[in-house]
C-alpha cells in the first residue's frame, strides 16, 4: 500500500475537482441531447486517448505485414533510418540489439549493451527491459540466465495499429530520462467506433535448411598436419589428440552427415483474430492470436499466444476513459551448443573429445537430450488505463497509470550422459515490473486564430522493480530427479536439504530503480507558419546520490513551414525543424547512489559464484567493480537536429533531411587508478560520445495511375560516426579490456596488431644491437607472424596495437520497392549496411588450437557444427601455433574482415481477392481478403569469410555461433470484414 | 465567479501535480538491498565478521586467481611438468613475459593490494563497532585485529617474494584520494611485515572458541583450521627472516612453533592422515591449521577453477582426459630414492606402488594425487569441484624450516634431530653425521619430497641457493633479479612512479 502513496494521494483531490467540474458543465448544458457537434467532440476525444507522436518516421505496414517476424526488432530493421538493427543468432526469440543514431557508449562486454538500447513504449508505456544485474554471478555471459528471451517479442505486429521511431530531441525530452537514447513508440489497435469489423490472418511457411559443407577428421587432420609437420616438436606429437590420429575410427572418419540430423527444414505458422466495434460513447478492440515460429538449425523454436484488449468510454462530456491490456506468453526452444550449455552450468568438463561428425552418432547424442528438460517461458502484461478529465472544453487533466510486468521462467535439466556422468538442473525465476503514473494538466489558447499556445504541466512517476531467484544443483542422485526437491518442514532437521545430496547453488538480487519527473512544456504556432516548442524538464533518480538527484534540462525546438501545405505547384510542403534538447541519462544500478560501499567480493577472473567464506557472508569494499565516490553526477544527452522535409509533384516525391548531432556527456566508467589500493578502479564521470551523422528517407511514387501499374520506391539512408570527446579527469586514452579507447577516436574500433606476413627464415627476423625483434618481451621465432613495430622501439606491444575498423556500419539502409497492379502487388526489400568489420574470432579459435584446446575452456570447445568448412582455410598463413606469443591471437588485423552486405531481404506477392465480385457478392461486408507469399532472407552478398556477416555479436566479434538467418517462406491470408 | 472557479481549478490541478511530485521525493531514497552503506556499515558485531570474513576470502580470490599460489610456487623450474599448456610451460621456463592471459594474470599484484586494503580499513574502522555494539567485546577486537595484522603482513611477504620490491602502504587511504606511492626496498616491507606479525603474535590465541568460551557466538570445532593464530604469526616471522637470510630470527621463531605447537592442537601427521581426502590436512576437516586457506564444499565454496587439483588430476581420478601438469617418471625415482619411503616407494610386503602422492604411476604420465579433495573428498571421478585447503605451511614443513635454520646457524646436531623427526614419520632410514650427503641439501631434498604440490619449490631453490651458491641458474637470477615477477602493463600504467624490474625491462 505504500508504495502506492503518490496514487493515492491524488484521489481526494481528483474527487473534489470532479464535483466542481460536474456543477460547472451541468450549468453549461442546456439539453439533455447530445448535439451532433457534441458526438463529433467525442469521438475524437476517444480517439485522443492514445496518441501518434508528431514525427515522421514510422513503420509501413505494407512492406513487413507478410513477413513471419517475431519481435519488434526484427520488424524495424532497415525499415526507419536512423535505427539499427543488430541480429546476431537467428535462433526465434533470441535477444537482438538496437541503436538509434549511434552507439551513446561502448561496448566491451554483453550487459553494456543494454545501455544503449532505445526505451520502447506501448501505448505509452515503457517496456521494463531485463536488468543486467545477473551478470554479475555469470562466470560466463553468452546468454543472460533464465529463459533469455527477447523483451520485445511480447507483442504481435498484427495487433499493432502503429510503430513510430522517435529521434525527434523535442519529442524525446518530452519522454524523458527513459528516451535519452532514442524511443520507439507503439501503440496497439483501438476501438473503433462504427459497424464492428473483424479481422482474421493466419499463415504457414517454412524455414528452409542453409547449404552447408560437412567435413570429417580428415579433413581436421589434414588441416592440423600442416602445422605439425612443419612446427611440432616430438612431445608436441605425442599429444597429439586420438580421435585424430586414429583413421580407422569410422566415428570420426566416416561419412560426415550431421547436418541431416542439425539442420531440418521445419513448420512455423501463426493465426490471428480480431474483433473492434463500438459506438460513439464507447468501442472496444479485442485480439487473441498464436505465433509459431522456428530456425531451420537445432530444432529452436519459439512460440507465442497473445491478447489484446482495449476499451475506450466517453462516459460525460467532460470525462474520457481508456484501458488497454497486452498480454502474452512465450516458450523458447533454445539451442543445444556445448558452449551455451556448460556456459550456464559455469562447469567446464573434459572437453578433448569432441561430437562425432556422423549422423547416427550426432542422433545417439541428441536422444539423450529427451530426458532433458529445457523449458523457457515469459509472461507479459502491459496494462493502461487511462482518463481524461476535461475541466474546460480547452483545459484537460489526464492521468495514466502503467504496468508493465514481465517474468521469465527457465527450467533446465540435463541428464547425466550429457555431462560426464554428472547431471545438471537449475531454476529460475525473475521478473521486472514497472509501474508509470503520469498526470498532466494540458491547457491550449489561441488568440485572434493567428497565435496558438499550448502548454502542458506533468509529472510522472516509474518506479521499478527487478528480481530475480535462481538456483542450479550438479550432480543429483539419478536422471528422474529433475528438480530441485527439499524438506519444507521448518521443524525438521534437514530443513531445505536437497534430497539426495544435490549440490545445490542459490542466488538472490532485486535492484530497484525510481524516477520522478515534472515538465512544463509549451508550444506556440504562429499564423500556421512557424511552430515553436520547448520543455523544460526536473528529473530525479533513486539511483542518483541525494546531493545530486535532480537534473533540470531545457529542449527547444522552432519549425518553419517555407511551403505551407498545398494541392498545386511543384511543391506541396517544405519545412525546416531545428532542435536541441538535453536529456539526464537514466543509470539502471543502485550500485552509485550511497557513494563508498560495501559488498562482497569473493570472487576470481575464472570463478563468479562464490558468496561465502567458511559458510559466513561477507564484506568489503567493491574492489573488483571499482571504488563508488561521492560525487556522481547525472551523465546526460544533448541531442541536435536539423531536419529538412518536403513533397513535391502532387506529395509523389517526399523527402527527409535530417543532420543530427548527440552527445552523450558525463557517462560514467571506471578509470584506473594504482592497483596498489586493491581497485580496479575508481567510477566517475567524464566519458563523452559525439555522434554525428546524417538519416535520409526518400519516397517516390513512379507509377500511380490507380488503374494501371503502381510502382512506390522508398530508400532510406542513415550514415552515422561516431567519436571519443572527452574521457574522465582529462585523460586522452583508456585500456578496458582488450578495447582502447581514445579521444579523437571511435568507441567502436579495435585495438589490433598490424599483421604484416611471416618470419620464414631466420634471418628474416630485425636484430638490433644483437638483440632480436620482441614481442612483449619474448623474442621472435621463426614461423612467428610479423606485426608491425610502429613506433620504432624494436618492441612490439600495446604500443604498436593500432585502432582499426568499427564495428558499427557506416551507412545502414533499405532499399524497398511496391508494385500494384490491380489487386495484384509485388513487395521487396533490400537491406545494406556498409563500413564497418568483424573480427573473425571463429577463424582465431580455429586455429589457435593448441592454446584453446589445451586450457580447457569453453573457446576450445568443439560443436558438432565445427565440423563444416566455415573457415577459408586459404586465408591465413601457417604460424608457430605453439609459439608463446600467440601468432593466432584475435587482436590483429588479420581476423579483421570487412563485413559489409547487401541482402535480399525480403519479397511478397500478393492478391486482393475482395477485388473479385464473385467474393465481393457473397461476402458483402468483406474490405479486404488478402493472400499472400512471403520469402525472406532470401540473398546475400558480402565479401565475408564466415556464415553471416550479420551473426556478429554485439561487440564486433563473429564467433560462428549465431543461428543462420536462413530464408523462410511463407503464405497467408488477411481477412477484415 | 465562475471566473474564479475556473482559476480555482486550474490552481488546484497544478498544486496537486506539484505535491504528488514533492510527496514523492521521498520514495528515490531507496538503498541498494545488496550493498552496504557507509552509515550503516560498521555499527554491529555481524559486520566485523562479514569483514573479517571478507579479508579472508579475499585472500582466497587473490591466491587462487590463474592459479597463482601454484604457478608462483610450483612451476618455475620445478618439477611439474606441462603436459600441453603452453602458458603452464613458458612458466616453467621462466618466460615470464609470454603473452598468454595466465602469465599476465599473474603479474597483477592488484588482488594481493585489495587483501591489504580490506585489513587496513579493518584495522582503522573496527574500534568503531565496539563503540555501537556491546556485544563485540575488547578481547574479540584483539582477536581480529590481530588477524588482519597478520593477514595483512602475509600479503606483503607473499608480494615481496614474487615481486621484490613493492610500494608499502600501511593505511588504508579509505577516502577516495588515491595518491601515487612508489616501491619500498624489500628489507622496509619485511621490517613492516615482521612488526606487524610481532604485533599480532602478542594478541592472537593458539585456539579460537577454546573450552566454554565462543568466538562470534561459535565454539572451537567451527574455527578449527580457519582463522590465522600464534602460531601462523611465528611461522610467518619465521619465513620472513629466512626470506632475508636472517637465520638468527628464523630459528628463534621456529623453535616457537616448534616447541608450543602442541598448544594449538597440532601433531606431526602420517602420510595418510595428510593426504586423505576427507580427513586430511586438505579435506574439509577439523584438523587443526597453521595457515591454511578453506574452500568448504559443504559449505558451498568448492569450485571448479583456483585448485591445484584442476591442474594435477586426469582420468581416472577425474573425467578429464590428461592432467595439465605432472611429474615425470624420472623426476619421481629421482627425488623418492627410498623405496621405504611411505610418500611414494614400493611396498615391500605387497611388491605395489604406493599411492598416497602418485597414481597411474605406470601409466603413460603419472598423476600427481597428493591433494585430491573431490567436492568434500569423498566425491566421485564425474563431478569435478574441489574443496581442498590451500595449506600455506604446515608443523612438518616448520621443523623443516628449524632444521635449515639450524644447519646454517652451524648447530648441526639439532639439525639432523629435526630432519630425522620427519624422516622417521616418513618411513626413511635416519640420516647420520658421516653421511657423505651434504646435510643441508638432504634438508632440501626432504623438503622436496615432504611439500610437493604445496607451493613451496621455487623458494626452497632460491633459499638454498642463497646459502649454497651451486646452483648456477638459480644464482644467475638472483644477482639479476631474474626471480621475480615482471610488473604487469597494467599495473604500471597506473601508477607513474613504478618501473618494471630490472630483469624484465
Amino acid at each position: 500500500m505504500k508504495r502506492l502513496f503518490c496514487f493515492l494521494f491524488l484521489v481526494p483531490m481528483l474527487q473534489k475537482t470532479h464535483a466542481r467540474s460536474w456543477d460547472m458543465w451541468r450549468m453549461q448544458q442546456d439539453t439533455s441531447e447530445i448535439s451532433e457537434v457534441d458526438q463529433q467532440l467525442l469521438r475524437g476525444r476517444l480517439k485522443s486517448l492514445l496518441q501518434k507522436k508528431s514525427v515522421k518516421d514510422s513503420l509501413n505496414f505494407k512492406q513487413v505485414e507478410t513477413l513471419p517476424l517475431v519481435s519488434i526488432s526484427e520488424v524495424l530493421k532497415g525499415q526507419v533510418s536512423g535505427l539499427y538493427v543488430q541480429e546476431s543468432s537467428g535462433e526465434p526469440g533470441s535477444i537482438k540489439n538496437m541503436v538509434i543514431r549511434g552507439l551513446g557508449s561502448p561496448l566491451f562486454e554483453t550487459k553494456d549493451a543494454i545501455n544503449v538500447q532505445p526505451a520502447v513504449y506501448i501505448n505509452g508505456v515503457p517496456i521494463a527491459r531485463e536488468n543486467n544485474f545477473t551478470y554479475s554471478i555469470q562466470q560466463y555471459q553468452f546468454n543472460r540466465i533464465g529463459p533469455a528471451t527477447d523483451n520485445f517479442a511480447g507483442i504481435d505486429l498484427s495487433a499493432i495499429e502503429s510503430i513510430q521511431v522517435i529521434k525527434d530531441p523535442i519529442e524525446l525530452a518530452k519522454l524523458g530520462p527513459l528516451a535519452a537514447n532514442g524511443a520507439i513508440w507503439i501503440l496497439t489497435k483501438p476501438g473503433k467506433e462504427g459497424k464492428r469489423e473483424i479481422n482474421f490472418d493466419a499463415y504457414v511457411g517454412l524455414a528452409t535448411k542453409p547449404t552447408v559443407t560437412p567435413v570429417n577428421a580428415q579433413y581436421e587432420n589434414l588441416f592440423r598436419s600442416s602445422f605439425y609437420s612443419k612446427y611440432a616438436s616430438t612431445s608436441d606429437r605425442l599429444a597429439y589428440p586420438g580421435y585424430l590420429s586414429d583413421s580407422t575410427n569410422v566415428n570420426y572418419y566416416g561419412p560426415a552427415n550431421w547436418n541431416e540430423e542439425y539442420y531440418k527444414t521445419t513448420p512455423i505458422y501463426g493465426g490471428n483474430l480480431g474483433i473492434r466495434g463500438g459506438g460513439d460513447r464507447a468501442n472496444f478492440a479485442f485480439m487473441g492470436g498464436y505465433v509459431k515460429n522456428a530456425s531451420s538449425a537445432d530444432k529452436t523454436n519459439f512460440e507465442r499466444y497473445n491478447a489484446l484488449f482495449n476499451v475506450n468510454m466517453a462516459p460525460f462530456k467532460w470525462f474520457n476513459f481508456g484501458t488497454t491490456i497486452n498480454a502474452s506468453r512465450s516458450l523458447r526452444d533454445r539451442n543445444k551448443s556445448l558452449r551455451d550449455r556448460f556456459g550456464e552450468a559455469s562447469y567446464v568438463p573434459d572437453l578433448s573429445v569432441p561430437i562425432s561428425p556422423n549422423k547416427e552418432m550426432y542422433g545417439e547424442y541428441l536422444s539423450m537430450y529427451d530426458k532433458a528438460l529445457d523449458n523457457n517461458s515469459v509472461n507479459m502484461l502491459n496494462v493502461l488505463v487511462n482518463l481524461d478529465l476535461y475541466l474546460l472544453p480547452n483545459l484537460k487533466f489526464n492521468s495514466s497509470l502503467g504496468i508493465d510486468y514481465s517474468e521469465g521462467a527457465r527450467q533446465a535439466f540435463f541428464p547425466s550422459s550429457l555431462m560426464e556422468t554428472n547431471n545438471y538442473m537449475s531454476s529460475y525465476f525473475g521478473f521486472n515490473q514497472r509501474l508509470v503514473f503520469n498526470n498532466s494538466l494540458n491547457y491550449n489558447i489561441a488568440v485572434q486564430d493567428k497565435h496558438k499556445f499550448n502548454f502542458t504541466l506533468g509529472s510522472t512517476y516509474t518506479q521499478d522493480l527487478y528480481r530475480y531467484n535462481y538456483s542450479r544443483a550438479y550432480d543429483g542422485p539419478n536422471d528422474f530427479i529433475k528438480v530441485n526437491v527439499v524438506d519444507g518442514n521448518s521443524n525438521n532437521a534437514g530443513y531445505l536439504t536437497p534430497v539426495g545430496g544435490l549440490y545445490v547453488n542459490r542466488w538472490s538480487n532485486r535492484e530497484d530503480f525510481r524516477l520522478h519527473s515534472l515538465y512544463l512544456s509549451g508550444e506556440y504556432s504562429w499564423n500556421n507558419k512557424l511552430e515553436v516548442n520547448a520543455v523544460l524538464r526536473y528529473d530525479g533518480s533513486s539511483t542518483m546520490q541525494p546531493d545530486s538527484r535532480w537534473i533540470t534540462t531545457p529542449a527547444f525546438a522552432a519549425k518553419y513551414h517555407f511551403i505551407p501545405e498545398a494541392n498545386d505547384g511543384l511543391w506541396n510542403h517544405f519545412d525546416v525543424k531545428a532542435s536541441w534538447a538535453r536529456i539526464g541519462k537514466p543509470i539502471f544500478t543502485s550500485k552509485y547512489a550511497i557513494g563508498p560501499n560495501y559488498t562482497a567480493d569473493l570472487n576470481w577472473g575464472s570463478e563468479k559464484s562464490l558468496v561465502s567464506y567458511n559458510g559466513f557472508a561477507v564484506a568489503s569494499r567493491p574492489y573488483s567493480e571499482g571504488w563508488v565516490g561521492y560525487d556522481i553526477k547525472w551523465p546526460y544527452s544533448d541531442h541536435a537536429e536539423l531536419t529538412f522535409d518536403g513533397s513535391l509533384l502532387d506529395k509523389r516525391f517526399d523527402f527527409a533531411l535530417s543532420l543530427y548531432q548527440k552527445k552523450d556527456v558525463n557517462q560514467l566508467i571506471n578509470t584506473p587508478i594504482p592497483a596498489e589500493y586493491g581497485y580496479s578502479g575508481q567510477i566517475i564521470n567524464g566519458m563523452t560520445v559525439q555522434n554525428r551523422g546524417v538519416d535520409l528517407n526518400l519516397g517516390a511514387q513512379i507509377l500511380h495511375n490507380p488503374t494501371a501499374l503502381q510502382w512506390k520506391t522508398s530508400l532510406t539512408l542513415s550514415y552515422n560516426q561516431n567519436k571519443l570527446t572527452a574521457l574522465p579527469e582529462g585523460r586522452s586514452e583508456l585500456v578496458v579490456g582488450d578495447r582502447l579507447l581514445k579521444v579523437g577516436h571511435a568507441i567502436d574500433q579495435f585495438w589490433l596488431y598490424e599483421n604484416e606476413g611471416i618470419y620464414n627464415e631466420e634471418s628474416d627476423i630485425p636484430v638490433q644491437n644483437g638483440q632480436k625483434l620482441q614481442f612483449d618481451g619474448v623474442n621472435f621465432a621463426v614461423g612467428d607472424p610479423r606485426w608491425k613495430d610502429q613506433n620504432g622501439d624494436f618492441q612490439v606491444n600495446d604500443e604498436d596495437r593500432v585502432m582499426k575498423g568499427n564495428a558499427m556500419p557506416k551507412i545502414v539502409g533499405a532499399f524497398q520497392n511496391q508494385f500494384n497492379y490491380k489487386g495484384f502487388d509485388l513487395n521487396f526489400q533490400w537491406y545494406f549496411a556498409l563500413g564497418h568489420k568483424a573480427m573473425n574470432q571463429r577463424a582465431s579459435n580455429k586455429y589457435d588450437f593448441i592454446n584453446t584446446e589445451n586450457t580447457n575452456s569453453l573457446e576450445g570447445i568443439r560443436e558438432v557444427f565445427h565440423w563444416q568448412q566455415d573457415v577459408d582455410i586459404s586465408k591465413y598463413p601457417i604460424y608457430n601455433p605453439w609459439s608463446s606469443i600467440v601468432a593466432y591471437r584475435v587482436d590483429q588485423d588479420l581476423f579483421l574482415e570487412n563485413a559489409s552486405f547487401l541482402k535480399l531481404r525480403a519479397l511478397s506477392v500478393g492478391y486482393d481477392l475482395a477485388h473479385l465480385n464473385s467474393i465481393k457478392d457473397k461476402v458483402k461486408t468483406i474490405r479486404r481478403a488478402y493472400v499472400y507469399v512471403s520469402g525472406t532472407n532470401l540473398l546475400t552478398i558480402s565479401k565475408f569469410s564466415g556464415k553471416d556477416p550479420e551473426l556478429v555479436d554485439f561487440n564486433g566479434y563473429y564467433t560462428g555461433y549465431g543461428l543462420p538467418l536462413s530464408p523462410m517462406i511463407s503464405m497467408g491470408i488477411k481477412l477484415e470484414l | 465567479m465562475k471566473r474564479f472557479n475556473q482559476l480555482g481549478v486550474v490552481m488546484l490541478m497544478g498544486l496537486s501535480v506539484l505535491i504528488s511530485a514533492t510527496s514523492c521525493n521521498k520514495k528515490l531514497d531507496i538503498v541498494s538491498s545488496s550493498l552496504g552503506s557507509e552509515s550503516k556499515e560498521w555499527a554491529s558485531i555481524s559486520d566485523t565478521r562479514a569483514h573479517l570474513m571478507g579479508m579472508y576470502g579475499l585472500m582466497r580470490a587473490a591466491t587462487s586467481n590463474s592459479y597463482a599460489h601454484w604457478v608462483y610456487g610450483e612451476m618455475r623450474y620445478g618439477d611439474f611438468t606441462a603436459y600441453s599448456r603452453a602458458d603452464l610451460r613458458s612458466v616453467q621456463e621462466n618466460k615470464l613475459k609470454a603473452a598468454y592471459p595466465l602469465v599476465k594474470d599473474l603479474t597483477d599484484w592488484r588482488r594481493f593490494y585489495a587483501v591489504i586494503n580490506a585489513a587496513s580499513l579493518f584495522i582503522e574502522r573496527a574500534p568503531q563497532v565496539m563503540e555501537k555494539d556491546r556485544r563485540y567485546t575488547e578481547r574479540d577486537l584483539k582477536f581480529d585485529i590481530a588477524q588482519a595484522r597478520t593477514i595483512r603482513a602475509f600479503m606483503y611477504f607473499y608480494m615481496v617474494r614474487i615481486w621484490g620490491e613493492v610500494p608499502l602502504l600501511k593505511d588504508s587511504y579509505d577516502n577516495g584520494s588515491f595518491a601515487e606511492v612508489g616501491k619500498s626496498s624489500e628489507a622496509t616491507v619485511l621490517a613492516f611485515a615482521e612488526e606487524e606479525l610481532l604485533k599480532a603474535a602478542e594478541e592472537l590465541p593458539y585456539v579460537y572458541g577454546a573450552g566454554t568460551q565462543t568466538y562470534y557466538g561459535e565454539n572451537s570445532s567451527v574455527w578449527v583450521g580457519v582463522l590465522v593464530n600464534k602460531l601462523t604469526a611465528y611461522s610467518l616471522l619465521a619465513h620472513v627472516a629466512a626470506w632475508q637470510g636472517k637465520y638468527i630470527n628464523a630459528d628463534v621463531y621456529a623453535k616457537f612453533v616448534v616447541d608450543n605447537y602442541t598448544r594449538g592442537g597440532l601433531e606431526i601427521l602420517s602420510v595418510p592422515n595428510i593426504v586423505n581426502p576427507t580427513n586430511g590436512l586438505f579435506g574439509p576437516s577439523t584438523r587443526a591449521q597453521i595457515l591454511a586457506i578453506r574452500s568448504s564444499y559443504e559449505l558451498g565454496e568448492a569450485t571448479n577453477t583456483g585448485h591445484i587439483e584442476s591442474l594435477t588430476l586426469g582420468y581416472p581420478i577425474v573425467t578429464k582426459a590428461k592432467p595439465d601438469i605432472y611429474i615425470s617418471r624420472d623426476t619421481i625415482n629421482q627425488v623418492f630414492d627410498d623405496v621405504n619411503d611411505t610418500r611414494f616407494g614400493i611396498d615391500s610386503v605387497s611388491g605395489l606402488v604406493r599411492t598416497n602422492y602418485f597414481s597411474n604411476y605406470n601409466g603413460d604420465i603419472p598423476i600427481f594425487s597428493k591433494i585430491k579433495v573431490i567436492r568434500d573428498g569423498s566425491g566421485d571421478s564425474d563431478f569435478s569441484i574441489f574443496g581442498s585447503n590451500l595449506v600455506f605451511t604446515r608443523l612438518e614443513e616448520m621443523i623443516l624450516l628449524q632444521a635449515e635454520a639450524k644447519v646454517v646457524l652451524g648447530q648441526r646436531d639439532d639439525a639432523i634431530k629435526y630432519l630425522n623427526q620427519i624422516k622417521s614419520a616418513r618411513g626413511l632410514k635416519p640420516y647420520i653425521s658421516s653421511s657423505p650427503n651434504d646435510l643441508l641439501e638432504e634438508i632440501f631434498l626432504e623438503r622436496r619430497r615432504e611439500l610437493m604440490g604445496e607451493g613451496w619449490r621455487w623458494y626452497d631453490q632460491i633459499r638454498l641457493a642463497k646459502i649454497k651458491k651451486n646452483n648456477q641458474t638459480i644464482n644467475d637470477l638472483i644477482t639479476n633479479g631474474g626471480i621475480y615477477w615482471p610488473i604487469s602493463a597494467d599495473v604500471l600504467s597506473r601508477n607513474s612512479k613504478l618501473q618494471q624490474n630490472n630483469y624484465w625491462k
